[in-house]
């Protein structure tokens, strides 16, 4: 029965992991937070998904999530040393930097790199507004997914999308190698 | 096409995709309007940015690391088969039986005390909040109306209706960085379970959209001079003054509500006390149609039998699980059906943290889910059996609070393991516990066997006390007390003994005791004469008893 539940499950999440990779990949900025994002969005959808929840909902239900898990080790990162979810104290938490290591940035062609160092210059929530719309999620399923109003999810919408071209100005001020000598620990 | 328009394609399109038409429309506009192009290209550069590919290995990573989960799942529901089946025969059908008997008994969670809405209702201005993350609170610049014209298809499916709760920033009294610590772990739990659950939106305002919004909210009656928690404990409201308050209070609420566009306002309240570092006060408060309510607990880093819960770990992790179940609370609060399932699912989880399902079992007992009702809900055999289980629990004080709501159930099954309990059980507080539960069962031939050897063998002298009284019949037990009392050639504290142990239990025989002159000109002797506070207190509560008893008689 527990091999069925599993079997079900894969089928049901295997089409939703690239794009929950790519926004996680958006929201976290370098691959090692981005699968554990993933993971742990997978996780709580193991535990808790409502059953009989279709492929739509199904969809923003996972971004939910894993957007609360982004915005709750955000809140970890800033308020202090919080114990991580599973309860075990992780005296490496704090260790790590939430920057692109020098293999994500190998990924990225030059262009790529500037828009990535705006990209993370900006508010987490910022990041996550823009990394949605970019997945294609509509003001309704965003509004749902981050629990804002509309009225104020447009407004920072706007907000979000003036700050990236603030710092993608900055970004192509400055020469590259530089930035990236001072952001890579 | 102008600026709004723009803002509107931006805000609700896929750029890439527009018609013929809307491009023209667009590039002529960009030509003329340098912030919009400025905004347009910036969505280019997101649309165009490249993702990197997930690693091909990720999706086997992800489903090996919930195998175990899976696993662990299933060799403890197999385990738990052979526990449940044994004693589902044994509870059968007495449980629908004794289950009203039983269940009229229940005391209110001690750590949980209701308190009056309009009193923790703070305005949001007047204390610290934490960091908030969100970051605007500029009104839109296009209007309602039009936006919801483009954004609303009625051809997309939709969730199930939801319940919009405005959640308030929360504001903290005495806040030193210890106690900010324990309530960002409470908070950020406290609205993670929140967001979890499927019928709510849950809405987090800020306080500068609270701000924000002062300008078309009625002012609070809670601002001014007295708006500081302190002050206003300091110099209470009149009485008379309540009536007005809480009107305007309302008033306030609605029109928040009204403004966020949602069904309930939530507030959290954390509260910490200066040179006490080890006492937190939480306090949830909500208003909406369905009526407020304010929610307290009393927790801390090192006192986890305050919070109505035994969880194990870290203050942290205490912290979480605080936060976790003032959100259940709440969520109860709100939808009583949701509620009252979702207690019987964290009960019926073996996944679920032990301090939870302990939680979730004593929630659901007091009936919290179906409050408004003020019904309690029925004790059915699988959640005893559930009990039963949690009974095994290897932390000791999980252990006490089960057997003390075990006592309070005593069905059939829950009697066994009570009485097994009493035999086995190596903590002495619980093993009281335990033999004050089966106190007024003792007429049961298990339960009567387990006392005679407890009367005699246990290790604590406090069980042996309350297994030898508990053998006696009603004439007996009084005879003991007294006998003890007037024994001159023992301590103070002795002769006490027989009361101040057995009033730990809710007993049935010492609600109707009434004690001879005697006696009682033997106890005013002992609250004047003993040294010890813990002997005196418990003289002089006898006497306070005993005279109520008098003013109460015909």
């Amino acid at each position: 029965m527990a091999e069925n539940r599993m079997e079900k499950f894969k089928a049901q999440m295997e089409p939703e992991l690239r794009g929950l990779y790519r926004a996680a990949r958006r929201l976290a900025g370098n691959r090692l937070d981005a699968e554990d994002l993933v993971q742990e969005t997978c996780l709580q959808a193991w535990q808790k998904l409502p059953a009989g929840i279709d492929a739509g909902h199904l969809r923003n239900w996972l971004h939910r999530v894993l957007y609360n898990r982004f915005i709750d080790g955000v809140r970890r990162r800033k308020h202090g040393p919080v114990a991580p979810l599973d309860g075990a104290d992780d005296p490496t938490a704090e260790m790590i930097s939430p920057d692109p290591g020098p293999d994500d940035l190998a990924e990225l062609d030059e262009d790529e790199r500037t828009l990535h160092h705006a990209w993370m210059q900006l508010e987490p929530a910022q990041r996550a507004l823009l990394a949605l719309r970019a997945e294609g999620f509509d003001l309704v399923e965003i509004e749902e997914i981050m629990a804002i109003s509309r009225v104020v999810l447009r407004a920072r919408l706007h907000r979000a999308r003036r700050s990236l071209a603030l710092q993608l100005k900055e970004a192509a001020d400055l020469v590259l190698a530089p930035a990236r000598a001072g952001r890579i620990r | 096409m102008n600026c709004h328009d723009i803002s509107l394609l931006l805000d609700t399109r896929d750029i890439r995709r527009l018609t013929t038409t809307e491009r023209q429309s667009v590039e002529t506009h960009l030509q003329d309007c340098a912030e919009c192009a400025h905004d347009w290209r910036t969505q280019q550069r997101v649309l165009g940015g490249q993702v990197p590919a997930m690693a091909s290995d990720l999706p086997a990573r992800i489903w090996s690391s919930l195998e175990p989960s899976a696993s662990t799942k299933l060799t403890r529901l197999r385990a738990r088969g052979t526990l449940l089946l044994g004693s589902l025969l044994l509870i059968g059908a007495a449980a629908a039986m004794f289950g009203w008997l039983l269940l009229r008994d229940v005391e209110p969670e001690p750590a949980s005390i209701a308190m009056p809405a309009a009193i923790q209702i703070d305005d949001g201005k007047a204390a610290a909040t934490a960091p908030e993350v969100s970051v605007s609170n500029v009104e839109p610049s296009l209007p309602e109306s039009t936006s919801n014209q483009v954004l609303q298809d009625p051809a997309t499916p939709r969730n199930p209706p939801r319940h919009k709760v405005i959640v308030l920033p929360p504001t903290y009294e005495n806040p030193d960085a210890a106690a900010m610590e324990y309530f960002n772990a409470s908070y950020g739990a406290f609205l993670g379970e929140l967001r979890s659950k499927a019928d709510l939106q849950i809405v987090e305002v800020t306080a500068q959209e609270l701000e924000a919004a002062e300008a078309d909210l009625p002012p609070s009656p809670l601002a001014g001079p007295n708006s500081q928690p302190s002050a206003l404990a300091a110099n209470p409201f009149r009485e008379e003054d309540m009536p007005l308050l809480l009107a305007q209070l309302e008033k306030r609420e609605n029109a928040i509500r009204h403004h966020f566009n949602g069904e309930y306002t939530l507030r959290i309240k954390f509260v910490a006390y200066p040179g006490r570092p080890n006492t937190r006060e939480i306090v949830a408060s909500y208003f909406g149609p369905s009526g407020s309510a304010s929610m307290s607990s009393i927790t801390g880093p090192q006192l986890p039998g305050n919070s109505g819960s035994s969880s194990s770990g870290s203050p942290t992790s205490r912290a979480r699980d605080i936060g976790i179940s003032k959100a259940r609370e709440v969520y109860a609060r709100l939808l009583p059906d949701s509620g009252s399932s979702q207690y019987l699912s964290v009960l019926k989880n073996p996944l679920e943290s032990e301090s939870m399902r302990l939680n979730a079992l004593n929630a659901y007992l007091q009936g919290k889910a179906t409050s408004a009702e003020k019904t309690s809900p029925e004790l059915t055999d699988d959640i005893a059996e559930v009990a039963v289980e949690l009974s095994q629990s290897s932390n000791p004080q999980s252990r006490r609070q089960i057997w003390t709501l075990l006592g309070r159930t005593a069905t059939p099954a829950a009697l066994r393991a009570l009485a097994h309990g009493l035999r086995t059980e190596p903590d002495t507080q619980a093993r009281r516990n335990i033999a004050l539960s089966l106190f007024d069962h003792a007429s049961d031939p298990d339960v009567r066997a387990e006392f005679e050897l407890a009367a005699t063998a246990d290790t604590s002298a406090e069980v042996r006390l309350i297994a030898k009284v508990a053998l006696l019949p009603d004439s007996g037990r009084l005879s003991y007390i007294t006998a003890t009392l007037k024994d001159r050639s023992l301590t103070h504290q002795a002769r006490m003994e027989p009361l101040t142990v057995l009033r730990r239990g809710n007993l049935k025989f010492l609600s109707n005791l009434v004690l001879d002159e005697q006696s009682l000109s033997e106890i005013r002797q002992i609250a004047e004469e003993s040294s010890n506070a813990f002997v005196k207190g418990a003289a002089n509560s006898e006497l306070a008893r005993a005279a109520g008893s008098i003013r109460q008689a015909p």
